[in-house]
């Protein structure tokens, strides 16, 4: 169809049957217009001139269609028409009353990349059912222009005709304005995949996004139009790849890639709708607005968010504790494992490193695994089941307050599991003061590197207690309640901090975007898998690499300098020793035991530097020990006397001494005794102890902490704590994994606490809380800095961020522990 | 016993020069792939990826 009259600009109308499109070509043409038929189909063409000013404008009417797929011919006709004719503008003409249904061959003709103007026509008729459209605030969203019309009064076509004029214009510009639907992090992927592999002469096929997308959508139209454009070996291997992908994508999400491509633009939809509809006339009636009417309401949606949080965190502690109380015993038996391929007592250098740094060190990390899969199985499930989206929606109206846009949580959600892919979903934030800002709170929101450290310290100062039942499904302990309280208080943080922000360096107006809302569907237990082993295997990863790396190194600088042998502690076990055989000689000689007391005493002495000595289960130790019992048995045989001392001794502490045997009246001697023993062994701990705190406190690490701790003090810190936390700005987990080098290290003989028990033993709840409150507000780690540095494009912001979060955290700590300590929650450092 | 101090020394600088090695990688960009860069491996990424990354810088 040619028409040889000079032209300024062509329009096309497009938009669903009935929208008012033929009304509105009338009322621009005057009805005078030239009908034919598309070449090759029996689909009608009909096209018009009207005059504007100077300028001669062709009108075509498209054919009425419901979307741009390629079922019915009138689909294939319209998108060809803007595929191949490049019309200036095209004018998408809506029927208000059924926007979103409406809206979907515009978001369509969006993908398409043509230039675009709305007509919202019949907006009287959705004014008067109830509607009020923020057209506006819609146009902004969409970044397209939107003209409301009631085409069959002939209001709103002048505005309509301007508008087109001006996106005809600079129809480039006006592309390049416009928001597209994201397809979420299965299928973007897959599309951007596809877009690279489509060569820039096929331009004319459609630009490389909408060719990727009808390719997952299996469109032969769209394919038909590569063919003369590829070498057949090139377009095969573009088809198997989508191929591929299709299959992938219904692999995961348990549907078709079509679908979910649909899913998505009705999400898309759904979102910029939910923020400028307004019904006053209830009418929804698809399942996923009904629960969206409760879940997203501006009351119930966050009560709603924080219930379903703590639920998760439940019931990651309920399932997961056990599962890491098993872990923790199998990492404590294979450390006393290794260790008994050395003497008992030993030195060894090499089983050190193997037993207290490798094992202990990564092995305090890893007993996490179960409870770090589980938790990011439930963010799987909530994820793909759509609610997150909702989550974020949710979020947005608090975001909107301190000057941040909804869309800005999702990079702070991504945030949750890990805070550097969390930086880079920043760059989908158009506004740089959006990005910056964004960028330097999203290290608040606590991730996946900070659990281990708030699981160890909620076991070791928490004890488990049941504070209510969730509506009688649930029970509600104190310990998912603290940890749900570390995000919450991350988040405020971060929100306080963005508000801050956004009030002094980074002024201006909030940016608008579109929150998008897919339509809930139930996760596929595949999908929600891989996306837990995703991020699960990240974390295990990070435990065989940068963390056993930095707990190797970690323990050498923990380990050495070694202290010279310090004299006196042979002296003081001496003494111990002999302290011990005096009282056991003063015992024999009050109770008459006619010194059996005091052989009896040196056999026991025998025995227990033999336990020192010998393995349990070793060789020796079996000799050692029948020794004692042979000697022991001769005492008792000897003397009647001290049979009864022996009796009285090994029932001590309990009632089960025969009266009438007489062993009664030996009590009192038989307890002396014991108290000898108990304070000879006080007396070694106590050198024990003393002798391996001087290690620690000998080596680089220690002295490091030492010179750290006079700052560290006022949180509650001491140098252990210190060290621990400096090692963790390699990655948060190292934390745990040096506390349990430390304490590796720091171990005294026969002292088989678990790590929690040995840390009841040094700290305060107060200190175990500042302890999680300033990993929570510190850098995560060093990549978080890099990401800083790369995506804001300049060292000051990352230097700035380091610094700011690091006072930020030592500022909090520090009045929290002060204020606790003044209310009485916990006493200070130990002695 | 010397034998440990000589393995364990060895245990340790390779580890420390694995841990530099990695973080250097991790400053400059060239540590993991896309998108983010931090997989803190000497052993790099799979071959497509980097093939990838290469052809789009």
């Amino acid at each position: 169809m040619k028409d040889r009259r000079p032209r300024s600009m062509t329009v096309a109308l497009a938009g669903n049957p009935n929208s008012g499109k033929t009304t509105i070509f009338n009322a621009l043409t005057g009805g005078r217009a030239h009908v034919g038929n598309y070449p090759g189909v029996t689909v009608e063409l009909k096209a018009g001139w009207t005059r504007r000013g100077d300028k001669s404008i062709q009108l075509v009417d498209l054919p009425g269609t419901y979307s741009l797929t390629a079922y019915s011919a009138e689909e294939v006709v319209a998108r060809n028409f803007i595929l191949d004719e490049k019309p200036d503008v095209v004018i998408d003409i809506l029927d208000c009353s059924n926007l979103e249904r409406n809206l979907y061959l515009a978001v369509q003709m969006m993908e398409l990349g043509a230039p675009l103007v709305l007509a919202f026509n019949m907006s009287d008729l959705a004014e008067a059912a109830g509607q009020k459209i923020d057209v506006e605030m819609l146009s902004g969203l969409l970044g397209v222009p939107i003209v409301p019309t009631v085409a069959h009064k002939g209001q709103g076509i002048e505005q309509l005709m301007a508008a087109a004029a001006a996106v005809a214009a600079d129809p480039d510009q006006a592309v390049g304005r416009q928001r597209l639907p994201t397809y979420g992090r299965e299928l973007e992927p897959e599309v951007a995949r596809l877009a690279a592999m489509v060569p820039d002469r096929c331009r004319q096929a459609g630009r490389d996004r909408w060719v990727a997308v009808k390719l997952l959508e299996d469109d032969t139209e769209a394919v038909n139009r590569l063919h003369p454009l590829m070498p057949a070996a090139e377009l095969a291997e573009l088809l198997g790849a989508a191929e591929q992908s299709r299959r992938h994508i219904h692999s995961v999400c348990g549907d078709a890639a079509e679908i979910i491509l649909a899913d998505r633009r009705y999400g898309f939809i759904s979102g910029a709708c939910q923020e400028t509809v307004r019904t006053t006339v209830e009418s929804r009636h698809a399942l996923s607005d009904r629960i969206d009417a409760v879940v997203t309401n501006r009351f119930l949606g966050l009560p709603l968010f924080l219930i379903l949080t703590l639920l998760v965190f439940q019931v990651t502690f309920w399932l997961g504790r056990p599962l890491s109380g098993y872990l923790e015993k199998g990492k404590d038996l294979l450390a006393g494992q290794v260790w008994q391929l050395w003497p008992r007592g030993s030195d060894s250098l090499l089983g050190s490193l193997l037993a207290d740094g490798l094992i202990k060190g990564v092995g305090a990390v890893l007993v996490f695994v179960p409870i770090i899969f589980l938790l990011f199985l439930a963010i799987a499930l909530l994820e793909d089941s759509g609610y997150m989206a909702r989550a974020a929606f949710v979020m947005d109206r608090l975001m909107h307050k301190i000057g941040l846009h909804g869309r800005s949580f999702i990079p702070m959600l991504i945030g949750f599991g890990c805070s550097v892919p969390g930086i880079l979903a920043t760059r989908t934030l158009e506004s740089r003061r959006d990005r910056l800002t964004t960028m330097l709170v999203l290290p608040l929101f606590s991730c996946g590197a900070r659990l281990p450290v708030y699981v160890l310290i909620i076991a070791a100062f928490f004890p488990r207690r049941t504070l209510f039942s969730l509506f009688g499904v649930a029970d509600v302990t104190n310990q998912a309640l603290l940890l749900m309280s570390m995000y919450l208080i991350g988040i405020a943080l971060a929100l306080a901090a963005a508000k801050l922000l956004r009030s002094t360096l980074f002024r201006g107006e909030v940016s608008s975007f579109v929150m998008e809302l897919p339509p809930y569907r139930l996760p596929t237990l595949r999908g929600a898998l891989i996306h837990t082993w995703e991020r699960g295997w990240m974390f295990l990863r990070k435990a065989g690499t940068v963390i056993l790396g930095a707990v190797i190194v970690l323990w050498a600088l923990t380990s050495f300098p070694r202290p010279p042998t310090d004299p006196a502690d042979q002296a003081t076990r001496d003494q111990a020793d002999r302290q011990y055989l005096a009282a056991a000689a003063k015992i024999d000689r009050e109770a008459g035991l006619s010194g059996r007391g005091s052989a009896f005493a040196e056999a026991r002495l025998q025995l227990a530097q033999a336990r020192r000595r010998h393995w349990p289960d070793s060789q020796a130790f079996g000799a050692a020990r029948l020794d004692y019992e042979r000697r022991v048995r001769g005492l008792a045989q000897d003397s009647d006397r001290f049979a009864r001392f022996l009796a009285a001794f090994e029932a001590a502490g309990t009632d089960d001494v025969e009266e009438g045997f007489g062993a009664a009246g030996l009590r009192p001697a038989a307890g002396a005794m014991l108290e000898a023993e108990g304070r000879r062994r006080e007396q070694l701990q106590d050198m024990e102890s003393g002798r391996a705190r001087r290690k620690l406190e000998y080596s680089v690490m220690g002295r490091m902490g030492k010179a750290v701790e006079p700052a560290m003090r006022p949180c509650g810190f001491d140098w252990k704590i210190s060290t621990a936390l400096l090692a963790a700005l390699s990655a948060k987990e190292v934390f745990v994994g040096q506390m349990g080098v430390i304490y590796a290290l720091g171990r005294v003989e026969d002292d088989t606490g678990e790590l929690e028990q040995r840390l009841q033993r040094d700290y305060t709840p107060l200190q175990g809380f500042c302890i999680m409150l300033f990993c929570l507000i510190s850098l995560p780690c060093i990549p978080t800095l890099v990401a800083t540095w790369r995506e804001s494009g300049s060292v000051k912001w990352a230097l700035g961020q380091l610094v700011g979060l690091t006072l930020l955290a030592w500022g909090v700590t520090a009045v929290v522990y002060q204020v606790g300590r003044a209310l009485g929650l916990g006493t200070g450092l130990p002695a | 016993m010397a034998w440990q101090y000589v393995i364990v020394g060895l245990i340790v600088a390779a580890a420390a020069a694995w841990l530099g090695y990695s973080i250097y990688r991790t400053f400059t960009g060239k540590g993991g792939c896309e998108p983010c860069r931090r997989c803190w491996t000497i052993f790099g990424c799979p071959p497509e990826q980097e093939k990838k990354d290469a052809e789009k810088s």
